[in-house]
């Protein structure tokens, strides 16, 4: 286990065992716990005091699927607390095949200075002047690394987005397919790699030299399990490969909870025509692949392929958040104009949710009409050309709705909300609130429960209790490297306590039923927690704007009705 | 009684000739429950199947409202 800090201000790299109090520690469970450590917590997220840390899963890089999920982690520009954004592809794999435990990146180069960090096959690190990729655009970053290092290459990259410090600056993840469309898109990690002058991290995907496995027998009998386990699961082996994340668009619009105009409706007009039948229906008469593979050793495929009406690939892959946030929330039931804002956002190194809700504020204040997807297409393009009104959606939801005196503005922590209208869904409301990174979707995704038909979606009972258990749930599978389709389907007690035994054949060590994910997941929420109060937020920022406590969304006309009190009571271990 | 359905996600499957703007027409006894409809349309518990109906889902013991437009959909944790 090494990890690797590279130095910015110094343009220097150290190689260090990695520290004791990091075993069974990776992604989100890494990147949390050290950020909490060893960054001011008052600190210039876009300062040299910042640091931001790259982690695989503790099981990336092993021979269980699913697992290609890597964690940056760092105080977020965009909300002022800590975030973790984790992004698929291949860097992880690849990292941890070099048994490369995490990437501290600290300090801040020379204003001007941009560099890249080559990690070869031998996972020997190296920082090298990148001023020919000033500027550039992801997907052409990737094409010239490719060429200079060859196709076994995995790159995590920023765009111009990035380099201006914007604070809905993506980090683009390359996909198996060596295109930068797998992004790390929330709380503005982009413009944090930025203000490190970092604009990329390419590494040989040959390493041959992973953590050891303490019992690799037992290991390879527990990853047999999970993999019936996932085979078995309706969502992950049926609808993932043959809709994708998109199959949600259907049911969340049919519930009336498809956030739409900014909010002011919970059905999009038209949503039909943006649904994942749709899409996955479009894309094979087109020649399109409905069912991609975008991660290393993926066996859901929930990526696609969406290629134009002459079968030119367009963007991969269109997923829901995405579909939600340049369709629903702006208006635009057209999924040709949904792609190519994909694509644009990708190549420029914006995250599509944080962008589509600031573009929706922009248009609830009168900006442009809703519905119109050339004007949407035009401020992305701002963005990356650095006009004033690209300034301002690059800073975020509040930026724009103090820009346009404009108080409609779905966002908590400064983070634009997802593709789930708490009023419709209360459970994702109390997500919102309590997530101690700002509105997220991963973090506690309550649909499930509902669709699952667990809890009901306007009744205020049960939602507190299944936002938490999710939470707690997910940070513990963000530290595994474990994506968040597998993840769902391993939530069962039973799969749970088969899981427990993947981690022990790995760490060689026993552990409890409330170590596993209960105990690991506190773990990590408590860092998290920790971090955010010492940073000076309280419970009161823990709170949905105010519209969604008075305005009813129809068609249901209801409003969020949870009180503070049980808000409080979600994460209060 | 006749129904409209609408069908989502892989449901759509059973019926190679589906057309999403027209649905499929279904004729049920009526008192139908919703544990029976979906019995009646050939979908198990396993596929993750649902009812939604004006925005609410139905629950299994539920009656099937002829008048009410119908969509069976497939139950997806998150995206």
């Amino acid at each position: 286990m090494k990890l690797i800090r590279v130095n910015m201000s110094e343009g220097e790299i150290s190689v260090e065992d990695t520290p004791e109090e990091y075993a069974g520690l990776g992604g989100r469970g890494f990147t949390s716990t050290m950020i909490n450590a060893d960054v001011p917590p008052e600190c210039d997220p876009l300062g040299p005091e910042n640091k931001i840390v790259i982690a695989p899963g503790l099981l990336s890089g092993t021979s269980l699927p699913n697992t290609s999920r890597i964690s940056l982690g760092a105080k977020s520009p965009l909300t002022g607390t800590i975030k973790e954004s984790n992004v698929g592809g291949t860097v992880a794999h690849a990292l941890g095949r070099l048994g490369i435990t995490a990437i501290v990146v600290e300090g801040q180069a020379p204003e001007g200075d941009l560099s890249l960090l080559r990690i070869d096959e031998k996972g020997e690190a190296s920082l090298l002047p990148a001023d020919e990729y000033m500027g550039m655009r992801t997907y052409d970053t990737v094409k010239k690394l490719l060429a200079k290092y060859g196709e076994k290459t995995s790159v995590l990259c920023i765009g111009p987005a990035g380099e201006r410090r914007l604070n809905v600056a993506s980090v683009q993840s390359s996909d198996v397919d060596s295109r930068p469309c797998r992004a790390a898109g929330r709380g503005g990690l982009g413009a944090v790699m930025g203000s490190k002058g970092l604009k990329a991290i390419a590494v040989d995907q040959r390493g041959k030299s992973p953590d050891p496995i303490a019992d690799p027998d037992a290991f390879g009998e527990a990853v047999k399990v999970i993999i019936e386990a996932v085979k078995a699961d309706h969502m992950c082996a049926e609808v993932m490969p043959k809709l994708g994340t998109a199959g949600l668009v259907a049911p969340v619009n049919a519930m009336g909870a498809f956030p739409s105009y900014n909010a002011r409706k919970g059905v999009l007009d038209g949503w039909q025509k943006i649904s994942g039948e749709a899409m996955a229906d479009m894309i094979k008469e087109r020649g399109g692949n409905p069912t991609h593979m975008g991660c290393t050793q993926c066996m859901i495929h929930c990526s696609n392929e969406f290629v134009d009406e002459d079968g030119k690939f367009v963007t991969a892959s269109l997923e829901y958040e995405t579909i939600w946030a340049m369709g629903g929330m702006i208006g635009v039931a057209d999924l040709d104009t949904i792609a190519r804002l994909d694509n644009l956002c990708d190549d420029i190194g914006v995250d599509t949710m944080s962008a589509g809700v600031g573009i929706a504020i922009a248009m609830d204040a009168g900006y442009k009409e809703f519905g119109d997807g050339a004007a949407a297409i035009e401020m992305v393009e701002e963005i990356a050309l650095g006009t004033k009104l690209g300034e301002i959606i690059g800073s975020g939801p509040v930026a724009v709705g103090k820009y346009f005196n404009h108080d409609r503005v779905p966002a908590v922590k400064g983070q634009g909300v997802a593709a789930y209208d708490p009023r419709a869904m209360l459970g994702h409301g109390v997500t919102y609130a309590t997530c101690p990174m700002g509105a997220d979707h991963t973090a506690g995704n309550v649909v499930g429960a509902y669709l699952e038909k667990q809890l009901d979606p306007l009744d205020p009972a049960g939602q507190v209790e299944t936002s938490r258990f999710l939470q707690i749930a997910m940070a513990a599978y963000d530290t595994m490297g474990v994506c968040f389709m597998a993840s769902v389907a391993l939530l069962s007690p039973d799969c749970a306590a088969a899981f427990r035994k993947v981690i022990e054949a790995k760490m060689g060590t026993e552990l409890g039923p409330d170590d596993f994910p209960q105990g690991l997941g506190e773990r990590v929420l408590k860092a998290e927690l920790e971090f955010n109060a010492r940073a000076g937020f309280t419970k009161e920022d823990d709170r949905l704007p105010q519209f969604y406590y008075e305005e009813p969304l129809p068609p249901h006309n209801t409003v969020f009705v949870i009180s503070d009190e049980e808000i409080d009571s979600t994460l209060d271990f | 009684m006749k129904l409209r359905i609408r069908l989502y996600g892989t449901h759509r499957e059973r019926f190679p000739e589906y057309d999403p703007s027209q649905g499929v027409e279904m004729e049920v006894p009526s008192g139908t429950t919703v544990r029976e409809f979906l019995v009646l349309l050939g979908t198990s518990k396993g596929k993750g199947a649902l009812v939604i109906s004006r925005g609410r889902i139905l629950k299994p013991e539920d009656t099937i409202d002829s008048t009410a437009p119908l969509g069976v959909f497939q139950s997806i944790c998150g995206g």
